[in-house]
C-alpha cells in the first residue's frame, strides 16, 4: 500500500460530496432568478420551489457522486492508499463502503421526498444536514488516525441529533433529539477518553501505530501501558457501542427511533450502524491480536452481544408500534453483528461476516422504513399495529414489500437475511461457542413472532376505517422499496458478488 | 518556561490583593449588622446606586440563542486562525491555500447564515 | 517534592474541586463557576505539561467563549423552576456507588502497577511531559504540526462547523412557518 501526500484522483468522492454542499447551500442562498426562471411553469410556492430544488440537486449530485466513486476505482487501478500524513485511507475496496453507504443516503433521498413535504419539514436544511451527515459516515471508515476518527464521527453525528428534531412541532421529536443530542455526547466523552487513554499508552494517534504498540503480554495487565491501553479499549468500544446500540448503551434507540421523521430512522439505522461497526472492525477485529487482553475482549463482547441479541428480540414482542419494534430489532441485529466477532479470531472472514450482513440489513430496514412512509397520510402517521390492519386488502404491493421485508429481517430464505445470519453463526461454530450460537439461534427464532405478526395482522385483520393515501408523489418511494426488495431477493438468491464485495471491504480493514 | 507565566501570576496576585483589600476595609469600616433586617441594601447586589427594578432570577428571551450559538460557531473558526498568522510565513503558499479552503467553507456558512434571515433580529 | 509536580497535582485537586462544585450546587450559575474554576484548572495542567498553546485555547475557548454561552443558557432557563432544585435522580444513589466501585479497583489496580505512593512520584517526576524541552508546545510547533501534518482534519473542522451551523439554524427553523401534525 503506498503512502502518499495528497492525490484528489483518490478522493474525487468525498471532494464532489463537498462540492455539492456548497452547490446546494449557494443555489438556495441565491435562488430568486432561479426561481423566476422556472416558476413560469410550475406555478409553486416559493417554499415548494425550496424544497424540490433542493431536493433535486441533492438527487443529481449524489448520482454524481456515485459515479465519482466508480471513476475513481478505475483512475486509481483499485489499489488503495493512505493519504494525508495518515489521515485517510483510500480506494481500493473502502469504495465498496462508500458505495453502500452512499446507496444508503440515496434510499433516504428518495423516501424523504414526499415525507418532507408532508411534515412540512424545511427541505433545503434536511438535505444539507443528510449530504453532511454521509460525508462524515464516509470519512469514518476510511480514518486512520484517531482525529480524523472522532472529527468523522462528529461530522456524522452532529446533523443527525438536529435531524432527528427536525419535525419542530412534534413533542416526540423535540424529546428524541435532546435525548440522542445528550446520550450522543456523552458517548463520544467515553470516546475521547479511550483515545486519550490510547495516546497516553502508546504515544501515537495513528490507529495501526496505536494497536501494533499496545502489548498485553499477560491477562494480568501489569504494566501502566497495558492497564490505559486496556482502559483505553474499553472506553473506546463504550463511544462507539452507543452508536450501534448495543445494550447496555441502547436506552436511547427505541425512544429516538420513534420520535425521529421516519426515513431519518431508517438512514441511523442503516448508516450510522454500518459505518460505526466498520470502525469496531478496523479497531478490534483488525490483524494486530491484543494477545493476553483478547480473552477479555471475548468475554466482554459475547456478554455484551448475547444479552443485546436476548434483550432486542424479547422486548420487540410486546410493542405495539411498529417503529418501535424496528428499533428493538435493530438493536438485537446489532447484537447479531457483534456476535461474529466475539471469537475474536481477527480473522477477514469474521469482518467478512459483520459487513455482509451490515450491507443486507441496508436494504432489508430500508424497505421496512420505506413502507411506513408509503402508508404515511397528511395528518396521520402509520406507526402502530392498528394502522396496518387489513393493509394488505387496500395496497397489496406495499404488503407484498412488507412481507420481503419482514422474511429478511427474520432471517428466513431466501432473503438475504438468511445468508447474513448463516456467516454469523458460521462464525461462531468455528470458534467452539456452541452454548452462544445456540442461545442467539433460540433467540431468532423468538424474533421470527413479532415479525410474522406484522404480516398477520396485515392480511387476516379487518381493516377498521377506511383508508387512502394520496397516490401524488409516491413514485420515489417506489423506486426505493422496489430497488431494495430486488436487492433482497437477489444477494438472497446469489449471494457470492455481495460476499466478494464484502470480503474486498473486510480486506482493506487489515 | 515557568516564567512565562509571572505576568499572569503577578495579575492574579494583584487581583486577590485588590479584592481582599476592599472586603477587608468593607468589614473593618463599614456598620456591623446584627441581623439580617437592619441593612436590606446589604442584600441587594449593589449597595449603593439605585434599586433593582426586578428580579434578575428570570428568563431571557430565546431569540438570543441563535446569537450565541452562531457567535460560539464562529468565534471558534476565529481562533483557529491564530495558528496559521504565527506560522504562514514559514510554511509559505501551502498554508496560503489551506487558509483560503478554510475561510471558503466559512464564507458559505455566513452567506447560508445571512441567507436564511440567521442574522436578523426578530 | 519538585515544584512543577506540586503544580501540577493541585490543579488536579482545584479541577476535581470544581467539577464536585458543579455537581452539587444547587444553583445553576454557582455549578457554572464550578465549571469555571474545572475549566481554568485544567489550562493549568495543560500549562504544566507544556502544551502552552492548548492551554491558551483552553483559557480563550471554554473559560471565554464556552462559559459565556453556557451563562447564556441559565438566563434562557427558568431557574426558579422546582426541577434544577432537584439535584439527583432516585437511580443516582444505585448508579453511584457502581461507578465508585470500578474507579476504585481501577485506582487500587494502577497503585498495585505503580508502587508504593512514593514510587508514583518518582514516576511523576520523570515523566517526560513534564519534561519536554522549550519548544515542545508552544505556538510555533503547535501551528506547524496543524498545517503540516494535520492540514486534512483542520480543512475537515471547517466543515464540521460548517454543519453545526446548519444544525443550529436548521433547528430554529426561520422561515418556515411549517405546522406539521402532533
Amino acid at each position: 500500500m503506498s503512502e502518499l501526500f495528497f492525490d484528489p484522483a483518490f478522493l474525487l468522492g468525498e471532494l464532489g460530496l463537498a462540492a455539492l454542499i456548497v452547490v446546494l447551500t449557494l443555489a438556495d442562498a441565491f435562488r430568486k432568478p432561479l426561481y423566476q426562471l422556472f416558476n413560469g411553469t410550475t406555478q409553486l410556492s416559493e417554499l415548494e420551489y425550496r424544497n424540490r430544488q433542493a431536493g433535486w440537486l441533492t438527487g443529481i449530485g449524489f448520482v454524481i457522486v456515485a459515479a465519482l466513486f466508480i471513476y475513481t476505482n478505475k483512475l486509481t487501478g483499485g489499489e488503495p492508499a493512505i493519504l494525508l500524513h495518515n489521515s485517510l485511507k483510500a480506494g481500493g475496496g473502502l469504495l465498496i463502503g462508500k458505495l453502500v453507504i452512499l446507496i444508503a443516503g440515496i434510499l433516504t433521498l428518495l423516501l424523504s421526498i414526499r415525507y418532507t413535504s408532508i411534515e412540512s419539514i424545511p427541505g433545503i436544511d434536511y438535505y444539507l444536514l443528510l449530504c453532511f451527515s454521509l460525508l462524515g459516515a464516509l470519512t469514518l471508515i476510511a480514518a486512520e488516525n484517531f482525529i480524523m476518527l472522532f472529527l468523522a464521527l462528529e461530522m456524522m453525528s452532529i446533523p443527525i441529533y438536529a435531524m432527528v428534531g427536525l419535525k419542530r412541532y412534534n413533542p416526540r421529536s423535540d424529546e428524541s433529539a435532546i435525548k440522542y443530542l445528550l446520550l450522543g455526547g456523552f458517548s463520544s466523552g467515553f470516546l475521547l477518553l479511550g483515545i486519550s487513554f490510547l495516546y497516553g499508552a502508546t504515544g501515537s494517534l495513528v490507529i495501526s501505530d496505536v494497536l501494533t504498540s499496545l502489548s498485553f503480554p499477560t491477562i494480568e495487565l501489569a504494566t501502566p501501558q497495558a492497564l490505559f491501553g486496556a482502559l483505553g479499549l474499553i472506553f473506546l468500544f463504550i463511544g462507539l457501542a452507543f452508536k450501534v446500540s448495543l445494550v447496555p448503551f441502547h436506552a436511547w434507540t427505541p425512544d429516538v427511533y420513534e420520535g425521529a421523521a421516519t426515513p431519518i430512522t431508517a438512514f441511523m439505522s442503516v448508516a450510522v450502524k454500518l459505518s460505526a461497526f466498520a470502525v469496531i472492525l478496523k479497531i478490534f477485529a483488525g490483524s494486530t491480536s491484543f494477545g493476553g487482553f483478547d480473552s477479555i475482549l471475548v468475554g466482554m463482547l459475547g456478554f455484551f452481544a448475547l444479552i443485546t441479541v436476548m434483550y432486542g428480540n424479547s422486548v420487540a414482542i410486546v410493542q405495539t408500534n411498529v417503529k418501535r419494534m424496528l428499533a428493538y430489532s435493530s438493536i438485537a441485529h446489532a447484537g447479531y453483528m457483534a456476535l461474529a466477532i466475539a471469537p475474536m479470531t481477527h480473522t477477514v472472514d469474521a469482518a467478512k461476516a459483520v459487513l455482509f450482513y451490515g450491507i443486507g440489513y441496508v436494504a432489508m430496514n430500508m424497505l421496512a422504513f420505506g413502507v411506513l412512509i408509503y402508508l404515511t397520510r397528511q395528518n396521520h402517521y402509520c406507526e402502530t399495529l392498528d394502522d396496518l390492519k387489513g393493509v394488505a386488502r387496500k395496497f397489496p404491493g406495499a404488503a407484498a414489500m412488507m412481507t420481503i421485508a419482514m422474511f429478511s429481517l427474520a432471517g428466513i430464505p431466501p432473503a438475504v437475511g438468511f445468508v447474513g445470519k448463516i456467516q454469523i453463526f458460521m462464525q461462531l461454530i468455528n470458534a467452539h461457542m456452541y452454548i452462544t450460537a445456540v442461545i442467539a439461534l433460540l433467540f431468532s427464532f423468538v424474533a421470527l413472532y413479532f415479525y410474522i405478526n406484522v404480516l398477520v395482522v396485515m392480511y387476516m385483520k379487518e381493516p377498521d376505517t377506511d383508508k387512502t393515501i394520496e397516490s401524488s408523489h409516491q413514485f420515489p418511494v417506489w423506486v426505493a422499496m422496489a430497488a431494495s426488495a430486488l436487492l433482497i431477493i437477489l444477494l438472497g438468491i446469489l449471494p457470492t458478488p455481495l460476499l466478494n464485495w464484502s470480503q474486498q471491504w473486510a480486506s482493506i480493514l487489515f | 518556561m515557568a516564567g512565562q507565566y509571572l505576568p499572569v501570576l503577578l495579575l492574579v496576585i494583584i487581583a486577590s490583593f485588590t479584592v481582599g483589600l476592599i472586603l477587608l476595609l468593607n468589614a473593618l469600616l463599614g456598620p456591623k449588622a446584627k441581623q439580617r433586617n437592619d441593612f436590606p441594601s446589604k442584600y441587594t447586589p449593589f449597595e449603593c446606586g439605585s434599586d433593582m427594578l426586578e428580579d434578575n432570577n428570570k428568563r431571557v428571551s430565546i431569540r438570543f440563542y441563535l446569537i450565541a450559538l452562531l457567535f460560539i460557531l464562529f468565534d471558534l473558526e476565529g481562533i483557529l486562525l491564530y495558528p496559521w498568522a504565527v506560522v504562514a510565513r514559514s510554511i509559505g503558499t501551502v498554508a496560503y491555500i489551506e487558509i483560503l479552503i478554510f475561510i471558503f467553507f466559512l464564507a458559505v456558512a455566513f452567506i447560508y447564515a445571512w441567507r436564511r434571515n440567521a442574522l436578523e433580529w426578530r | 517534592m519538585d515544584f512543577n509536580i506540586f503544580m501540577y497535582l493541585t490543579y488536579g485537586v482545584l479541577a476535581i474541586v470544581g467539577a464536585l462544585g458543579l455537581l452539587i450546587a444547587k444553583h445553576p450559575l454557582r455549578g457554572a463557576m464550578g465549571l469555571l474554576v474545572t475549566m481554568l484548572a485544567l489550562a493549568g495542567m495543560y500549562a504544566q505539561l507544556h502544551a502552552h498553546t492548548i492551554a491558551v485555547f483552553q483559557v480563550i475557548i471554554y473559560a471565554g467563549a464556552i462559559m459565556v454561552l453556557i451563562i447564556y443558557f441559565i438566563m434562557l432557563l427558568d431557574i426558579q423552576s422546582q426541577d434544577y432544585i432537584k439535584r439527583f435522580a432516585p437511580l443516582f444513589w444505585l448508579g453511584a456507588p457502581v461507578v465508585a466501585v470500578i474507579v476504585g479497583i481501577f485506582l487500587y489496580k494502577l497503585m498495585q502497577i505503580l508502587g508504593s505512593s512514593a514510587g508514583v512520584m518518582s514516576r511523576l517526576s520523570n515523566a517526560p511531559a513534564l519534561q519536554s524541552s522549550e519548544s515542545y508546545g508552544g505556538m510555533k510547533a503547535f501551528s506547524t504540526s496543524l498545517l503540516t501534518t494535520y492540514t486534512f482534519a483542520f480543512e475537515y473542522v471547517s466543515t464540521l462547523l460548517f454543519a453545526a451551523i446548519v444544525a443550529v439554524i436548521a433547528i430554529v427553523q426561520l422561515d418556515w412557518k411549517g405546522q406539521g401534525h402532533a
